[in-house]
């Protein structure tokens, strides 16, 4: 009974701490950017904090009104994920209506290049005036 | 089925009437037209398509916007004489209808239609979407399957959709539609300047009818004729009909939960 709640609380410790490190470290790399490493950091600070302090965690569990305080940590750990995840269908939204931005862009100066291609190998440009010019 | 043919034989008269006053009409006001056709994989289709658009309105410009097709629909667009955009990749009817919009916008066209590339919309009725932008008062001109039974035959399925489409719709902008998903329609340069900056992502049509209006646009339904496709294939499956429904009633209720334009 003791080993088992002992090796919980090392692993309820350790998985969020090197995670918080593995964190930090891909910001050093520049593999992850800061304003996205704010919310996963926050997560992982959370569930260190409360599997260090019991008492922090049971007073938290009360509140949910949970019985078994280490379940409140798998709560809070769920609740913390679906943010995370939420922020990224925001981030993603707003990734797709650049990159159609950027799309639409590409295309309309793709047609435009080839029109003044058009217009450069029918002569000088002051001889017809194209149907589709400015 | 005698009506079906007296249809398509009295839309086979129209055309050189309609057409030749429309090219007065347009020459003499000076009307900067344009005809979107967006296309995704219609190289059997478009041929026709564009030969006819060129045919009804021939001061109109032509503009293919081809949604990252996988086929020869670049080609065959320009071959026919019409211009091309083509999208790197492909971005769905909304964001391909923009991109015409866009270029519209740019250009400073009066009028742009929608013509789709799959030969369902009858451009030689381009002509009526015209004038009635120039009688009416209205900025969107939309053309509609269910206003005339001109014999257009709708699967029950879908007809069931439209209606509790066109009903939610009719009710959230207080104005009645009959055919919200139609396509075939024309725009002035205001809708024109609106819809550039906003048109929806997928499933545009219904959508945009609510996004219009609520900009304080406004819109008018005409019957028109419409034929099956050509060729090609309806890019709605059962699985789609359902996230269609789901999809616009959702962005139907949301648009009018955003404060007014």
């Amino acid at each position: 009974m003791l080993s088992n709640i002992g090796r919980l609380e090392i692993i309820m410790l350790a998985g969020p701490a090197i995670m918080f490190l593995v964190v930090l470290e891909m910001v050093r790399r520049q593999r992850l950017r800061e304003d996205y490493s704010l919310l996963w950091l926050a997560t992982f600070g959370v569930l260190i904090v409360l599997a260090l302090s019991r008492e922090m965690l049971d007073t938290v569990a009360d509140i949910i009104g949970i019985v078994y305080p280490p379940t409140a940590l798998f709560v809070i750990a769920t609740g913390l994920t679906l943010l995370v995840l939420l922020q990224f269908s925001a981030v993603i939204t707003r990734l797709s209506r650049q990159n159609k931005q950027a799309a639409q862009r590409i295309a309309l100066l793709d047609l435009q290049v080839r029109q003044l291609e058009e217009r450069l190998r029918q002569g000088s440009p002051s001889e017809t005036s194209p149907p589709s010019g400015e | 089925m005698g009506q079906q043919v007296a249809t398509q034989s009295s839309s086979l008269h129209s055309p050189a009437e309609s057409a030749g006053s429309l090219a007065e009409a347009s020459s003499s006001t000076g009307l900067r037209m344009l005809v979107i056709i967006p296309a995704f994989n219609e190289e059997h289709s478009l041929a026709p398509v564009i030969e006819q658009v060129r045919d009804a309105l021939p001061t109109a410009d032509v503009l293919v916007v081809n949604d990252g097709s996988t086929d020869q629909t670049a080609e065959v667009a320009a071959r026919s004489g019409a211009l091309v955009a083509t999208l790197p990749f492909n971005l769905g009817i909304g964001s391909t209808m923009q991109t015409g919009f866009l270029y519209a916008r740019e250009h400073g066209y009066d009028v742009a239609f929608q013509v789709d590339g799959d030969g369902q919309h009858d451009p030689y009725e381009l002509g009526e979407l015209l004038q009635m932008l120039h009688r009416s008062d209205a900025d969107v001109i939309i053309g509609s399957r269910y206003i005339e039974d001109r014999g257009y035959i709708t699967p029950w399925q879908r007809r069931i959709g439209i209606v509790i489409l066109a009903r939610l719709i009719s009710i959230a902008v207080r104005q009645r539609f009959t055919d919200p998903t139609s396509g075939f329609r024309a725009w002035n340069r205001q809708a024109i300047a609106f819809c550039a900056e906003d048109y929806p992502f997928d499933y545009p049509e219904p959508e945009s009818i609510v996004t219009l209006r609520r900009a304080g646009l406004r819109l008018l339904e005409i019957p028109v004729t419409m034929h099956p496709r050509y060729g090609g294939q309806s890019s709605i499956t059962p699985v789609r009909s359902a996230y269609y429904m789901v999809k616009v009633i959702m962005s139907v209720l949301i648009n009018l939960l955003r404060e007014k334009g």
